[in-house]
């Protein structure tokens, strides 16, 4: 019931956001076409916007609905089995979470404090990373495109598949690469992802192997789109390497470099897959999404769940808006 | 202000295609598989630049014109050859400290900085000499940067001198593309160079603008007294503002002279093309000694001849005077073909364009596509179609060898 009605609403609400935009255009459209001193037909405007339409269904389906669900769930005491006992407690699980999250022996505020580490050390190792690869690319040398294909493979394979062999590597038994080679040079072994003190960093540095190649490419298609006659005008201006470096590239990535860490950022912060796949829920291993999921699905508390994850995309998308008003610059 | 010297410089790009493969050449038998050859970009070019000289570099695209620039000033290295300036060697020298400025085609501003930290930028970058007093009294010399102050003095200066004080703070988004070559211009007159070097400058403004600028650039130079070397493909650029034109093509120097004289005495046919507008006509023509005469027979199917006095030509080349007859190109420029009522060839007006003060015939012989241009400044009535009477200028006749293209007249 609980459910329908959110479906009902919600799809009240989105037609009528449709019509209002549509009457809107339709007076902008009379506006402009008064202007222009030409001749208004309302068809043009259903036209357009008829085109619109499919993309419109699918965001609804698939971004809003999800959204609106998720809010809507935050505030009752959902179980995954019960969808017919679902209650209405107000903020009771927003509640729940702060008091979890400020209270260090819970999960959650040991899922909070690892994401925060992940967060602040993944985004400067793997955008600092992808630059120097671009740089090391965009240089005139042979066989720069195998370098490419080499840095950008790991993106292309599956998460899971990347976190097991990695798991494998750095397996603690005679099997894993890492301790073999450690061996040969009587080195005891380590058991890098179950130590609490290694295991987040191995994290960070596996994520940022296998992320970085794509933020790679686009710094690459970035760096080609700086004109050369800059660096050309630098030379002669009196700039050596390092100065055309900071004087020319940067500036010239500048908006990329904002693209890039907002998307990194954002990846970052939804880490999951890798410390659930190479560790496990544990302290040391587990992040936010990792706990949310755990709650949503093995415990199955929806409500409690769907909070976390509102809690969550306030937080990042309040950082992300920051960032942007830190880092965007004039217009 | 600077002197500068090239002595057979050449550029020389590798071919960028693949050599062919072992399995290519394997495969391909008996047939020939063709190597890719490298590029001459530019050929043994020997140019003698003095102090406050306004060279123009001129020619078609891909004539080697930019080229030769930026190994001047560094941006291109320089394969064979020798680049001196004041008697220093430069060929290994860094473009930063060559003391050249150059202006791009495209202006080349840093696009997040104003136009006052454009001109600034290639100040705060380098180091000056200085002399200052030790503790003992005694001078020395140390390397400094530019205080803000003499920065702004300079920048101030700059910006007085091309008129863009009231755009200092704007970005190169922000302003047109005349406004921004003055940006350009003034990040290169700070510096205060040895020697300006200008890539096309005005190609991107439009043409109105582009005269203007021509004549500022112009008398920035007789300000500044300075060496400029100015490449364009423009050959009315060239002669309006070069104190001496090199005419290049496919690389290599046609033609090294003032504008009066390249203009008068070309040295072959595309110098005698290239330069001047309407371009000049060609003839195809017989020629031969008759006395004190030059029979000159034209090659169309008219077989139409005139005689030329020989006395009044410039000297022709003693091997062409044998009284055998030869094949040569007789050029004139549109000005110089006279009309006339009585001598002359004929020829038929096949349109024509008035341009207030002078009208330019395009004319051609009976049953022959090829069109030649005359220029008069008589104000008749002409008919497409009308049958005209034409003579030449004697002493402003132009003679070619068929071959090789050169000149076969003296007198320069």
């Amino acid at each position: 019931m609980f459910s329908k009605n959110i479906l009902l609403v919600s799809a009240l609400i989105i037609l009528a956001v449709f019509v209002a935009i549509f009457v809107i255009v339709v007076i902008l459209d009379i506006k402009k076409a008064k202007r222009l001193q030409q001749k208004y037909t309302w068809k043009r405007t259903l036209t357009a916007l008829l085109f619109l339409l499919p993309a419109c269904i699918l965001a609804y389906f698939f971004v809003l609905l999800p959204i609106i669900y998720s809010l809507a769930y935050s505030f009752t005491n959902y179980k995954l089995l019960k969808p017919n006992q679902i209650e209405f407690i107000g903020f009771d699980n927003f509640i729940l979470a702060f008091k979890e999250m400020f209270n260090k022996d819970q999960k959650l505020s040991r899922a909070v404090l690892n994401t925060l580490y992940f967060v602040v050390l993944v985004v400067p190792l793997q955008i600092g990373l992808a630059l120097l690869l671009a740089l090391f690319c965009n240089a005139k040398m042979k066989g720069n495109t195998i370098f490419k294909v080499c840095f950008f493979t790991p993106v292309v394979i599956s998460l899971s598949v990347t976190s097991y062999l990695w798991k494998q590597i750095l397996s603690p038994s005679e099997s894993g690469m890492f301790n073999s080679i450690l061996g040969l040079f009587n080195i005891p072994a380590k058991d890098l992802l179950n130590d609490p003190k290694t295991t987040m960093p191995t994290i960070v540095f596996i994520s940022a192997w296998q992320g970085c190649g794509y933020q790679m490419l686009i710094f690459l298609s970035a760096l080609t789109g700086i004109r050369k006659d800059l660096y050309e005008a630098a030379r002669l201006d009196g700039c050596n390497a390092w100065h055309r470096f900071w004087k020319v590239t940067v500036p010239g990535l500048r908006p990329t470099v904002l693209y890039v860490l907002v998307t990194v950022f954002i990846g970052a912060c939804r880490i999951m897959v890798q410390p659930m796949l190479m560790v496990g829920y544990h302290d040391n291993s587990v992040t936010l999404s990792y706990f949310m999921y755990e709650q949503g699905f093995s415990n199955q508390l929806v409500g409690y769940s769907s909070a976390i994850a509102l809690l969550m995309t306030i937080i990042v998308g309040t950082i992300t808006l920051l960032q942007r008003k830190l880092l965007g610059g004039k217009k | 202000m600077a002197k500068l010297s090239l002595r057979h410089i050449y550029k020389v790009y590798p071919s960028r295609d693949k050599q062919p493969s072992i399995f290519k050449r394997l495969l391909s038998k008996n047939k020939i598989v063709e190597t890719p050859k490298d590029f001459v970009a530019v050929k043994d070019f020997n140019l003698e630049i003095d102090d406050g000289e306004f060279v123009v570099f001129v020619g078609p695209s891909g004539c080697g014109k930019s080229t030769t620039l930026r190994m001047i000033a560094g941006l291109e290295d320089i394969s064979a050859g020798e680049l001196y300036m004041d008697d220093i060697l430069l060929n290994n020298v860094d473009p930063m400290n060559r003391d050249m400025a150059m202006v791009f085609q495209s202006y080349a501003l840093y696009p997040h900085l104003s136009a006052y930290e454009n001109i600034a930028f290639g100040l705060k970058m380098r180091k000056i000499d200085d002399v200052v007093l030790d503790k003992d009294g005694n001078t020395k010399s140390v390397k400094r940067h530019y205080t803000k102050k003499e920065i702004d003095e300079k920048v101030n200066w700059a910006a007085n001198i091309l008129g863009i004080e009231n755009l200092l703070n704007r970005k190169p988004s922000e302003m047109s593309g005349g406004q921004c070559q003055r940006v350009a211009l003034g990040r290169a007159l700070v510096r205060g160079p040895k020697l300006f070097l200008l890539d096309e400058p005005l190609s991107n403004l439009d043409a109105k603008l582009r005269t203007s600028m021509r004549s500022e650039i112009v008398k920035l130079h007789q300000r500044l007294k300075t060496t400029f070397i100015y490449v364009t493909h423009d050959q009315v650029e060239a002669m309006t503002m070069g104190t001496k034109i090199v005419v290049m093509k496919d690389g290599i120097i046609q033609q090294i002279d003032k504008p009066t004289d390249l203009f008068n005495y070309p040295n072959n046919i595309f110098v005698a093309g290239f330069i001047g507008t309407p371009q000049m006509n060609f003839f195809d023509v017989t020629i031969k000694t008759l006395k004190k005469t030059l029979h000159v027979e034209f090659n169309d199917s008219s077989k139409q001849s005139i005689n030329l006095d020989l006395n009044k030509l410039r000297p022709i080349d003693s091997q062409y005077l044998d009284g055998n007859p030869h094949q040569v190109v007789l050029g004139t420029r549109a000005e110089h073909l006279l009309l006339n009522n009585k001598d002359g060839i004929k020829m038929n007006i096949s349109i024509f364009e008035v341009l207030g003060s002078t009208t330019h015939l395009f004319v051609r012989f009976e049953n022959d596509e090829k069109e030649y241009i005359v220029s008069t400044m008589e104000n008749n009535v002409w008919e497409n179609g009308q049958q005209i009477n034409i003579s030449f200028d004697e002493q402003k006749v132009h003679l070619f060898d068929k071959n090789s293209g050169e000149s076969i007249l003296g007198g320069h």
